[in-house]
């Protein structure tokens, strides 16, 4: 009896996955027709392996331009946010001083706000008045910036978990405040970088909206702008459009098949904590 | 002694050089001058090219109270996250009853529902973009369904609801994982207690297993009007706000103001409206999720 309701819940959940997995599977399988067999029959599978979308996507959406983009801006946005959000959240856990609280309350008090409160003047500020539209480090420096809160708050809390005996035994040894740090803090913040990095990357990896609003030129566009463009100013190439957002997801599902157990702890953790 | 408290001191200003200067120059510059400047934008009728700007008060407010088409957008953003909460929740909890009542392959599942999540915003709603288009209309021609046989992004109250139905689709597998963690936390014994008391499946589900996670669903109910009320990039490649500007939800009909219609000060003064209701949301969210702790 018991076992029977198992495999009826079993069998339930599987086709409920199998239904949430179609849009998914519809659009792999179009990615290998020719534009007219989708719109006729999207639900046949393809009779012969054509790479012909692929290559017409690969070429129309700039992508791998568009892909080396993508990976400068999220390898770069993630060390220097991970540099910066660790000390400062040492320096926060560490120093009592009046002054970092001060910061510290004012961080959090800011992360409420939504990015559309900074929008508009961001692309006055930076697009208009420095003239720095099309520059891959103007949106490296926006994500560390909008990212670095955040981080702080999860490196500060994570920190004040590591006992300060740890750092006394350092001074003792004749380590500064910045050696501590270094090799006793650091090394033992591992399990908190993992969950930072994998929030910060795949947030900054999706983006489209901060970036779509300074990087404009062909040569500067990241995938998920490269991939707009693509949809928005050709018509009726229904299917390589399809093949242009498979292969937009493949590198991000590559590496959830890697590291999935931190990628669904980074991003749940990231957000209820946040 | 003087010497060493002066060395101290300086010591302490390096100390914050090093660590704390860098994060709050990028934070001012980020953060804060854009939020500063960004109030002083919603004084003025600035459209983002003209010379001369003009100090117009709080006119931009003004504007943003009267104007009926952004009345019209906060119900319909109210309408669909009211829908969004409800379905993507149901389904969470569903999802998570199922992967953890110990059938084969939990982990899989898992990873199966989650993945929506690690996929942008733009590309899911592109994706389910050609499915309403040209799979859903083949069913409907196929099996004769009426409603089915015309797209629904182009029907108005349909696109809503197309907006609603893969927003739910994407948020349930994600609320799924905090609702997991809820559930396994669930003492064991209390649920082979009820079960040894003769309890049906249901009834271990609504009174034992519901009431211990109603932390869990604060949370999720918290987390998921935030996320549909900011709900942005699948507006954006789902139904791009039509058909006839019937499904611009707040986020985007800010981002139609300032950089379609080019009102930066209007754009701005919109912005900061939807600043304070999001700020009210997580103030609710603080208070409650807060209260829900003591209580336990």
């Amino acid at each position: 009896m018991k076992k029977l309701k198992k495999a009826i819940v079993f069998f339930l959940t599987l086709f409920v996955l199998i239904l949430f997995m179609g849009p998914f599977l519809i659009l792999i399988i179009n990615t290998f027709k020719p534009t007219a067999a989708f719109i006729k029959t999207p639900f046949a599978l393809p009779t012969k392996f054509m790479l012909d979308n692929y290559s017409l996507a690969i070429k129309r959406m700039n992508f791998w331009v568009a892909m080396i983009n993508t990976v400068i801006i999220t390898v770069n946005t993630v060390l220097i946010n991970m540099v910066i959000g660790s000390m400062t959240g040492y320096l926060f856990a560490r120093k009592k001083w009046k002054i970092n609280s001060i910061i510290f309350g004012m961080f959090l008090a800011f992360m409420v706000a939504p990015f559309q409160v900074y929008m508009i003047p961001m692309v006055q500020i930076y697009a208009g008045t420095f003239g720095l539209s099309n520059n891959l480090f103007l949106v490296i420096y926006i994500a560390v910036g909008l990212n670095l809160p955040f981080a702080v708050f999860l490196y500060k809390g994570f920190t004040e978990g590591i006992p300060t005996q740890l750092d006394e035994a350092a001074r003792i040894d004749g380590c500064s405040f910045g050696l501590t740090y270094l090799r006793i803090v650091l090394p033992l913040l591992k399990p908190i970088i993992v969950t930072v990095t994998v929030f910060v990357a795949l947030g900054v990896w999706n983006d489209y909206l901060m970036s779509s609003l300074f990087l404009t030129k062909s040569q500067d566009k990241t995938l998920a702008i490269a991939i707009k463009t693509f949809l928005t100013n050709h018509s009726a190439e229904y299917s390589p459009m399809m093949a242009g957002l498979l292969l937009g997801i493949l590198p991000i599902i590559a590496f959830y098949l890697f590291g999935q157990k931190y990628i669904i702890e980074g991003v749940v953790a990231g957000s209820v904590k946040g | 002694m003087m010497r060493r408290d002066f060395r101290k001191r300086f010591g302490d200003i390096l100390c914050f050089a090093g660590f704390g200067l860098p994060a709050l120059v990028i934070w001012i510059s980020v953060v804060l001058i854009p939020f500063i400047f960004g109030i002083w934008i919603t004084l003025t009728d600035w459209n983002g090219l003209a010379m001369q700007i003009h100090f117009v008060g709080f006119e931009n407010f003004h504007d943003v109270f009267s104007d009926p088409t952004m009345g019209t957008s906060f119900i319909k953003t109210v309408i669909y996250a009211f829908f969004t909460v409800i379905a993507s929740n149901i389904m969470g909890i569903l999802l998570a009853l199922a992967v953890t009542s110990g059938i084969k392959g939990q982990n899989l599942f898992r990873i199966g529902f989650f993945t929506p999540n690690i996929i942008g915003g733009i590309i899911l709603g592109y994706i389910w973009r050609f499915i309403f288009l040209y799979a859903f209309t083949a069913v409907g021609k196929g099996l004769e369904i009426e409603w089915m046989k015309t797209s629904w992004l182009t029907h108005p109250t349909r696109a809503l609801i197309a907006l609603i139905i893969v927003s739910s689709w994407q948020l349930s597998g994600y609320l799924m994982v905090i609702y997991i963690a809820g559930l396994t936390s669930v003492p064991k014994d209390l649920i082979d207690a009820a079960y040894a008391d003769g309890a049906s499946a249901l009834q271990i589900v609504s009174t034992v297993k519901l009431p211990l996670i109603r932390n869990s669903i604060a949370i999720c109910i918290f987390l998921s009007i935030s996320r549909a009320f900011m709900s942005f990039d699948m507006n954006l490649s789902l139904t791009a706000g039509g058909p006839y500007k019937s499904t611009e939800l707040i986020a985007y009909k800010i981002y139609q103001t300032a950089f379609t219609s080019m009102e930066f000060g209007k754009g701005q003064a919109q912005a900061i409206v939807f600043f304070v209701i999001v700020a009210i949301i997580s103030l609710l969210q603080v208070y409650f999720t807060r209260k829900g702790v003591d209580e336990q």
